[in-house]
């Protein structure tokens, strides 16, 4: 593998996308996050994925 | 052989990587309650699992991946996320061990490549960084 494309590969999934979300909430609104926020966003963040996954093993049986 | 070595190298790097940016991401000063640093650490997780679940996924669109191989990656990765997103405390050991659970099933000539490689690190160094110890 290409020791460039890896790290730029590296790079766009070590760099987590709480962080960058937290500082557009902080342009937005000037303050960081709360904790209930931070709480809304695992369970929106969660159902998300899930929702893929079941539709991918739905239309996948084995 | 030096395949072998090569790919174990990789990873070793990937590795390194993933620890160093994940010990800048401590969640902010404005998380305040147990709750809500849990919910932040159980978040970074979930990210993690998603971007595998979705390499795993892709990878079987573009014949990088067989089905039978995929499925129980989704299995495992819809189970975590479950987990993560309903067990507000204490998911730590149930997440270690249904992600041991899904390594042995996963031939590492697919753990190793391109398409799930680096994404598999994320989450066994998220996991092993973020998830305490059982």
């Amino acid at each position: 593998m290409n020791p460039a494309l890896l790290v730029a590969i590296i790079q766009n999934i070590v760099v987590p996308e709480v962080a960058g979300i937290i500082r557009a909430h902080r342009q937005q609104t000037g303050q960081d996050p709360t904790d209930a926020e931070i709480i809304a966003k695992l369970q929106i963040d969660a159902t998300k994925f899930i929702d893929a996954g079941e539709a991918w093993l739905a239309a996948h049986p084995e | 052989m030096r395949r072998l070595k090569r790919s174990e190298e990789i990873r070793r790097y990937i590795a390194l990587l993933l620890v160093l940016a994940l010990a800048g991401c401590n969640a902010p000063a404005s998380i305040k309650t147990p709750a809500g640093r849990t919910a932040y650490t159980a978040d970074q997780i979930v990210l993690r699992v998603g971007e595998l679940q979705g390499a795993a996924i892709q990878a079987e669109q573009t014949g990088g991946l067989p089905a039978t191989i995929a499925r129980p990656i989704v299995e495992t990765t819809v189970a975590l996320n479950k987990i993560l997103r309903d067990t507000p405390s204490g998911w730590q050991v149930t997440v270690q061990h249904a992600w041991a659970d899904l390594k042995p099933k996963i031939p590492a000539q697919y753990r190793d490549s391109p398409a799930l490689a680096a994404v598999w690190a994320a989450v066994d160094i998220a996991i092993l960084s973020l998830g305490g110890t059982p």
